[in-house]
């Protein structure tokens, strides 16, 4: 089923090969072999073409070049050989009564005319004399909707992401991810219901300071953070002093997450003191059996990429400076959480929205007044350890649909 | 194979060969069951088992009964064995990770291509040559077949892998239609070489966005 090629990395290596073979100039007798980004020339004798492949003389020998790799220049290029359509960059202009193709790399256009680069030399081609196809031609569809957020971690990305998946669901649209090799964090492609790209929203994780400066800067069209920004931070951010900063910025809350400490369905332990949460992060209560559970030593887990939590403890009154010194920190939800499901001395600290298929510890705080961990005392505010999602918009300019 | 109709699909990067891979996929499953949807979410990296495993644990959060890949770790595989679904290794037999979950794999073959180039450099009569093979140059292998299937399935899937191996079916034969709409293949016309070298396109029915460059 599969046509797993080898074509495509033999090209490539012969491209790579033939790199250090450049030649800089072209004799008349030469045809020059270009990639089709542009960034590799291969110049020689042109010794045969049979349709599928170009072989080339060059300084580095024969070689054998797929036509889909490469736009031919020069005389003795095959007829018609010039970049195909659909290739990156290239267009096929057609004359409107059918009289003319002119295929080649579009190099600018404008309101009247199409300059291109094609197999003949660079032409100028009137704009209304003929239409355009392939992948390098000017858009001609909807625009498309394209924003940046700032988000503060990994877990806000995730809750964006479900945002938008049941938005686009809600409009019979699609929602298509993307990861980045070097980012956690998804690009959201939005396709129409035919799966046609109508809007990307991308995400750059940054602390507030940042992300007030870069949606100042007009680089997001929106930031999100956990804690409430003070004006004072506002306006380091904005490099000159308002009187309020409701002027610039709009506030909302979108969204409540809390601080959760979480341990496997079979552990005993239902409730834990704010205190001993406190005293277990802080290294001084080392074992179950201080909190009338089993002898075990309390094996603390948690996310390395979730700088936010120590923020948040910080914010709830924890002296949490052990935390990352003592716990077991993960790369992954998914592993941290299937560690504590496993394991009945694991506790796990994260946020609510993080955890999963674990046992939510209620809380008791002053005065033995106990709050239970279910969603609607997170709602309601009345846990202890909840926390606020903020989303900041400039208060000028004009918001995308998206946004 | 599917009950909720939805397949997951790890892609790695957006390029033909793993487009053509999809889109192969697609029309395939789609013959079967004609409700089937693919939900695909592009990793950008061949090879990265923590961010394959949480890719698999959101396609199964979205529904996705059956994963497929293009990406190289085992751990999706390993996913479909915890939660009893199924799954298709890539690039090797992942079998022994998913004994069962795993329909098939995928068999990167390329050991008797290696050999009989290398021969041919030995022995002098190696030359430059463009190769494109698949099942029928044995370049691509499959890994068996799960014992349990039904015995149905088991024969029409061996058949089909057959018929490609001979030549008699090709993955892609008209009529087949671009994602939008736009006219690809007539009315029994095959895609040429050129087409599946250059595949940077979903075809009609996948809904999933096509990550064009930015």
């Amino acid at each position: 089923m599969s046509f797993n090629s080898l074509t495509a990395k033999i090209g490539g290596a012969l491209l790579g090969l033939a790199l250090a073979a450049l030649s800089a100039s072209q004799s008349a007798a030469q045809t020059t072999l270009t990639s089709l980004d542009g960034k590799v020339n291969l110049t020689g004798e042109l010794i045969s073409y049979d349709g599928s492949n170009y072989r080339i003389k060059t300084d580095v020998g024969d070689l054998i070049v797929r036509k889909e790799f490469v736009m031919c220049a020069g005389e003795n290029c095959p007829e018609g050989q010039g970049p195909a359509v659909g290739d990156a960059g290239s267009v096929l202009l057609l004359a409107n009564d059918g009289s003319a193709r002119i295929p080649g790399k579009l190099i600018s256009v404008n309101d009247t005319e199409f300059v291109i680069e094609s197999a003949h030399g660079v032409l100028t081609v009137r704009r209304e004399f003929v239409t355009c196809e392939g992948n390098g031609c000017p858009d001609s569809g909807p625009k498309l909707d394209r924003i940046m957020v700032a988000v503060p971690d990994t877990s806000v990305a995730r809750l964006v992401t479900t945002i938008v998946g049941d938005y686009v669901s809600s409009k019979d649209f699609n929602l298509t991810e993307q990861l980045m090799a070097d980012s956690d964090l998804p690009v959201l492609l939005i396709g129409d219901e035919e799966g046609l790209e109508v809007g990307r929203l991308s995400m750059a994780q940054m602390d507030n300071r940042t992300a007030m400066r870069v949606l100042f800067s007009g680089q997001v069209a929106f930031a999100l953070t956990r804690e409430r920004l003070t004006p004072k931070q506002v306006v380091a951010a904005l490099g000159f002093s308002v009187q309020d900063i409701s002027d610039v910025v709009t506030e909302e809350i979108i969204g409540l997450d809390a601080v959760d400490f979480v341990v496997s369905e079979g552990s005993s332990i239902d409730v834990m003191d704010l205190d001993a949460a406190n005293a277990i992060l802080a290294g001084q209560i080392t074992n179950w059996s201080q909190l009338g559970g089993a002898n075990a030593p309390v094996e603390l887990h948690s996310l390395s990429q979730s700088a936010g939590l120590l923020e948040q403890l910080r914010v709830h009154g924890f002296s949490s400076a052990a935390l990352v010194g003592d716990a077991e920190l993960h790369d992954s939800v998914e592993t941290m959480n299937e560690i504590v499901r496993a394991r009945d001395n694991a506790l796990g600290v994260a946020f609510r929205s993080q955890v999963q298929d674990v046992k939510s510890l209620s809380l008791s705080s002053a005065y033995n007044v106990f709050v239970d961990s279910s969603e609607f005392a997170i709602q309601t505010e009345e846990y202890p350890l909840g926390v606020r999602l903020y989303r900041y918009t400039l208060k000028t300019g004009a918001e995308s649909e998206l946004g | 194979m599917t009950r909720t109709n939805r397949i997951g699909y790890l892609g790695a990067y957006p390029i033909p060969q793993v487009t053509r891979g999809i889109n192969s996929a697609y029309l395939a499953a789609k013959a079967a069951n004609p409700d089937v949807e693919f939900d695909i979410i592009w990793l950008n990296e061949w090879f990265n088992p923590d961010k394959e495993a949480q890719v698999a644990h959101q396609l199964l959060d979205r529904g996705c009964d059956i994963l497929m890949q293009h990406t190289v770790s085992t751990a999706a595989v390993e996913l479909a064995q915890e939660k009893g679904i199924y799954s298709f290794g890539q690039s090797s037999d992942m079998s022994k990770y998913g004994p069962h979950a795993v329909l098939t794999s995928m068999i990167n073959n390329w050991g008797p291509y290696y050999t009989r180039r290398i021969s041919e450099f030995l022995n002098g009569t190696w030359k430059s040559e463009d190769t494109l093979g698949g099942l029928g140059q044995e370049i691509i292998a499959l890994g068996g077949l799960l014992p349990t299937i039904p015995n149905r399935v088991h024969l029409q899937a061996q058949d089909v892998i057959s018929r490609i191996a001979s030549g008699q079916q090709h993955p892609f034969v008209g009529p087949v239609r671009r994602q939008g709409g736009k006219g690809w293949l007539a009315l029994g016309e095959l895609a040429s070489d050129s087409d599946l070298l250059t595949m940077n396109y979903y075809v009609d029915g996948i809904k999933s966005v096509f990550p064009a460059a930015s």
